[in-house]
């Protein structure tokens, strides 16, 4: 149920900015979520119909954009891809250091909302 | 009227979280009180951690709050009370995790300006807590020895999330040959390199003094800022 909490901050954001455009309806809305974040994309726009029934956000498209997951080396700024979920690569393929920090791959933003006045 | 209009928003989803959290940080470093988020699966031993820690950071004259976050029942504020530390229940419900604004409610209440540290047992769960921003200035991770050490590379946002691991439960790494102290603290500087890793066993009071004076030395650092 872990999508739940996030599907619910995204419903209330888009009602939110709905309210503030006038719109009588919410065409589409677009979302960045990192790869890093543990979402099953089916059911959080499952959740998301299901949240927004009987709103202005009924039928809405849900489109989400994944972005991967990437390190940066503190030693020579590399970003390279990498995998938590297998720890690799261990060290920066360019300069052998493994101190490093999240790039990218945790965003979690609303970009854009379509809607109808 | 097929007309549409697409709006530029931009926002983070989690804004309002984040912005709440914040905001309790910066008023709890004012009142040079220190909030420790304490996490982990249910039954790693968090509680037990809390009550030997209070033992020990009371010890050093240190006034501490605990808030206890759990879906239902005060069973953990009962075990809590008896330590002496000031404590209070949130109960979510059924919802998985607690949010910035739960928190700075139940820290009010427990008048944080009275006090030097406040620990927050967030929910058992290795997933959903490691989203919300509380506003602790630190995060300690609990991970027991029956649990297994490979955790890390399943649940690596929690890992990435925290400052300190706190193995508990290692008086059983007698009776569990399999747990890799070594290969769990490889993986969990890979994720996290700063993280301050502790072996800690409330039952023979192995670590706690080490893991106190971390603490110790964090709320000091928020007193002098």
């Amino acid at each position: 149920m872990h999508e739940l909490a996030l599907v619910r901050e995204v419903v209330a954001k888009t009602l939110d900015l709905a309210t503030q455009a006038h719109a009588q309806q919410v065409v589409s809305v677009t979302l960045t979520i990192g790869e890093g974040r543990d979402i099953i994309e089916d059911y959080f726009k499952g959740l998301f119909s299901y949240l927004t029934r009987d709103t202005p956000a009924e039928k809405a498209c849900v489109h989400i954009n994944r972005v991967p997951i990437t390190a940066r080396c503190k030693t020579c700024a590399h970003v390279y891809p990498y995998n938590p979920y297998r720890g690799n690569p261990e060290t920066c393929p360019e300069c052998g250091e493994a101190n490093r920090e999240l790039a990218t791959g945790v965003e979690f933003t609303f970009d854009t909302i379509e809607v109808r006045p | 009227m097929n007309t549409t209009t697409l709006i530029e928003v931009k926002q983070k989803v989690l804004d309002k979280n984040d912005h709440i959290a914040e905001e309790l940080r910066r008023r709890l470093s004012t009142c040079h009180c220190t909030l420790i988020d304490v996490l982990g699966s249910p039954g790693a031993g968090k509680t037990t951690l809390l009550a030997a820690l209070i033992g020990e950071l009371t010890a050093y004259g240190l006034r501490i709050g605990v808030i206890e976050a759990d879906l239902e029942s005060n069973v953990d504020e009962k075990t809590i009370a008896q330590t002496g530390a000031r404590a209070c229940e949130i109960n979510t419900h059924g919802a998985c995790h607690v949010d910035a604004r739960m928190i700075s409610q139940a820290v009010e209440s427990l008048e944080p300006a009275t006090l030097d540290l406040i620990f927050l047992e967030n929910i058992g769960n290795l997933v959903c807590p490691a989203d919300f921003d509380t506003g602790a200035h630190a995060r300690v991770l609990l991970l027991s020895v029956p649990e297994g050490y490979d955790k890390v590379y399943k649940y690596p946002y929690i890992f990435a999330q925290s400052d300190v691991l706190a193995i508990t439960k290692a008086d059983y790494l007698a009776l569990n040959p399999d747990f890799d102290v070594a290969e769990l603290k490889r993986q969990a500087h890979v994720l996290q390199p700063d993280m301050a890793i502790f072996e800690t066993s409330a039952r023979n009071y192995d670590g706690i003094e080490a893991l106190g004076q971390w603490i110790r030395e964090l709320t000091i650092r928020n007193q002098l800022s």
